[in-house]
């Protein structure tokens, strides 16, 4: 076996090779046995015809065709081998030259190489969020407007009214081509707001100012002049001409603030408990805000500093995946994935454009991350995962029934719903260890090993190597992940047991 | 008049005559009804350029077979005459090759 290399740009490997010619001829005799059994060859029996009748018969590139197959799956690890290659996948045959002897030329594409960049000095600053006081009153005010009273008035609406109004739209000048009318009558609420507040008003910022005054019935023009940057194109400065007719008023009287609020907005006593709780809620919303920021800011901070080298395919399986994701996002909300691109009016290939750079972003992350958790020697505990996966049985298995839990346990899903998780809580692993370094924290490796050697002692099956606690590939195993779980998670799935009962005796 | 061009029909090409040219050396043809022997090693010996060391014949009967789509009518085909030529140790005739 002759064998030329050729790297190529995108990280993949032309292999020029030259074969034997005998390995090659038994393959194509290999092939006619099988051609002859699908084949009727007068005066034979199927399958029985020799080598020189079916080549007559059906032609020597029908049988190379075959041959080429069998012999590819054959040679082709030995060729890696010999080529001291390492795949990221299959690879392709990409041109036949020549038979005699077998002369192939393939595609191979190359794992993917990551040099990482100097991740132990990554420093970012991590600053913890603050809650504004102005956050804490807004949210405040959203419950007082939850909590408001209306009441409907006879007299002309005011400041703070709630107003029901319908409004039709026609432009003031028509040219040709044009319909005059912008919109038929529509019917719409809000409430009247001092001039300049709100941008959000409906069908144009500052309309609230316009009602302001008028009465029950009442009618009124009102001319508008859309503005040069308007988001559709057609109502760019065109005038046009407001037909409202006032509908109803609502008078809104919004609570004071104090205890007597707290008590009916929320489950607290006092209004110091309920701004605590909003602020705490708010410091908790932001903190995870600025977590996943401040992971996305390290992680790619990162990704720029490494090499990533990956083969086209990587890309292609990643788009794939990226998408199989959306139509099943689509799906569940009862879109059909057709009809999706109908709606955004683009085809899939401009989809896949669409997503190109985010899959290539989320290889190289990926990618990064994998190799950080290498060179880290980061690991997952066995006892986390047990524990895990036991989470997650018990949601996904909740309202089976017990012969469909069985069933559900032996399928393929499973192993591959554990794989998921698995590499769910590797990310997260390598994460929290990159965020540590960038954050100057002390290393949480350090605590899991601790954790680790505490629940060693707890359970000897914590000693258990990896791979066999790791890979419950085939159903038989199941039983003992689930048996290992923690204390812990027995009391979470109790308690998930009498939630449930709880709301069943409702 | 035949001459020894007209002698040999086709080579029968089955799994009974591929057992018995790869293992006994004998090679099968349809000849010519009026052939004799003689005529067949004469034909086999100038064509193929080998050594023919014995030639069996027999007629093989005509025989009845259905029409393939319809089961009534019954078709009858002809018969023939065959020869089996055995060579010399080391001659070979490239049947698939058709006649040179």
């Amino acid at each position: 076996m002759k064998i030329e290399k050729e790297l190529l740009e995108d990280h993949q490997i032309r292999l020029h090779v030259e074969f034997e010619v005998e390995p090659f001829e038994k393959a194509k005799h290999l092939a006619a046995r099988k051609i002859a059994k699908k084949v009727k060859v007068p005066g034979f029996r199927p399958g029985k015809a020799p080598y020189n009748v079916i080549v007559r018969q059906v032609g020597e590139a029908a049988v190379v065709e075959e041959a080429m197959d069998g012999f590819i799956d054959e040679v082709y690890p030995q060729m890696l081998k010999e080529a001291e290659i390492r795949p990221y996948g299959p690879g392709s045959l990409e041109k036949v030259i020549g038979l005699e002897p077998p002369i192939f030329d393939f595609l191979v594409p190359l794992e993917p190489q990551v040099e990482l960049g100097d991740y132990k000095a990554l420093e970012i600053a991590y600053e913890t969020p603050e809650i504004g006081e102005d956050e804490v009153d807004e949210q405040i005010e959203e419950l007082r407007q939850q909590q408001a009273v209306t009441e409907t008035s006879t007299e002309p609406a005011t400041e703070g009214n709630r107003v029901f109004y319908s409004v039709s739209a026609n432009r003031a000048e028509v040219e040709e081509g044009q319909e005059t009318e912008i919109f038929p009558v529509r019917f719409n609420s809000l409430i009247i707001e001092a001039e300049g507040e709100n941008q959000n008003q409906w069908p144009f910022p500052g309309f609230s100012a316009n009602l302001k005054g008028m009465s029950i019935e009442e009618e009124k023009d009102i001319i508008y002049t859309y503005p040069e940057d308007h988001e559709d194109e057609n109502l760019q400065s065109v005038e046009a001409i407001f037909h409202a007719t006032v509908t109803n008023i609502q008078k809104v009287s919004l609570p004071e603030i104090d205890d007597e609020f707290a008590k009916t907005a929320s489950d607290f006593d006092t209004l110091e408990e309920l701004i605590a709780d909003i602020k705490e809620n708010l410091g908790k919303q932001k903190q995870n805000e600025y977590d996943s920021d401040y992971n996305d800011l390290v992680l790619n901070t990162l990704v720029e500093e490494s090499t990533v080298k990956f083969p086209p395919q990587m890309l292609e399986d990643e788009k794939k995946d990226m998408l199989s994701n959306l139509e099943y996002r689509l799906s569940q909300q009862g879109i059909n994935f057709d009809l999706y691109l109908q709606i955004r009016n683009m085809t899939k290939e401009d989809l896949e454009a669409e997503v190109a750079p985010l899959a290539e972003e989320r290889v190289k992350r990926g990618l990064v991350l994998a190799e950080v958790a290498k060179a880290e020697n980061l690991q997952i505990d066995p006892q986390q995962l047990a524990a895990e996966a036991g989470r997650t049985m018990e949601i996904v298995t909740r309202g089976m029934s017990p012969k469909d839990t069985k069933e559900f346990q032996k399928s393929d899903y499973l192993s591959s719903l554990v794989n998921s998780i698995m590499a769910d809580m590797m990310t997260r692993k390598s994460m929290n260890y990159l965020r540590a370094v960038a954050k100057g924290d002390p290393l949480p490796e350090e605590e899991t090993e601790e954790s680790d050697t505490a629940e060693a002692q707890e359970t000897p099956e914590a000693e258990a190597t990896p791979e066999e606690t790791l890979a419950p590939q085939t159903p038989e195993e199941v039983p003992t992940l689930e048996a290992e779980e923690t204390p812990e998670e027995e009391t979470s799935a109790s308690v998930e047991e009498s939630a449930e009962a709880e709301t069943e005796s409702e | 008049m035949t001459t020894i061009y007209d002698v040999l029909r086709r080579p029968l090409l089955t799994e009974k005559s591929s057992h018995q040219y790869v293992k006994l050396h004998q090679y099968v043809f349809e000849v010519s009804s009026d052939a004799n022997k003689t005529m067949i090693k004469d034909a086999v010996e100038t064509l193929f350029d080998v050594t023919v060391e014995r030639v069996n014949v027999m007629n093989m009967p005509a025989k009845r077979t259905r029409r393939a789509r319809s089961r009534r009518l019954s078709v009858r085909r002809s018969g023939y005459k065959k020869a089996i030529v055995t060579l010399a140790a080391g001659d070979t005739i490239d049947a698939f090759e058709g006649v040179r």
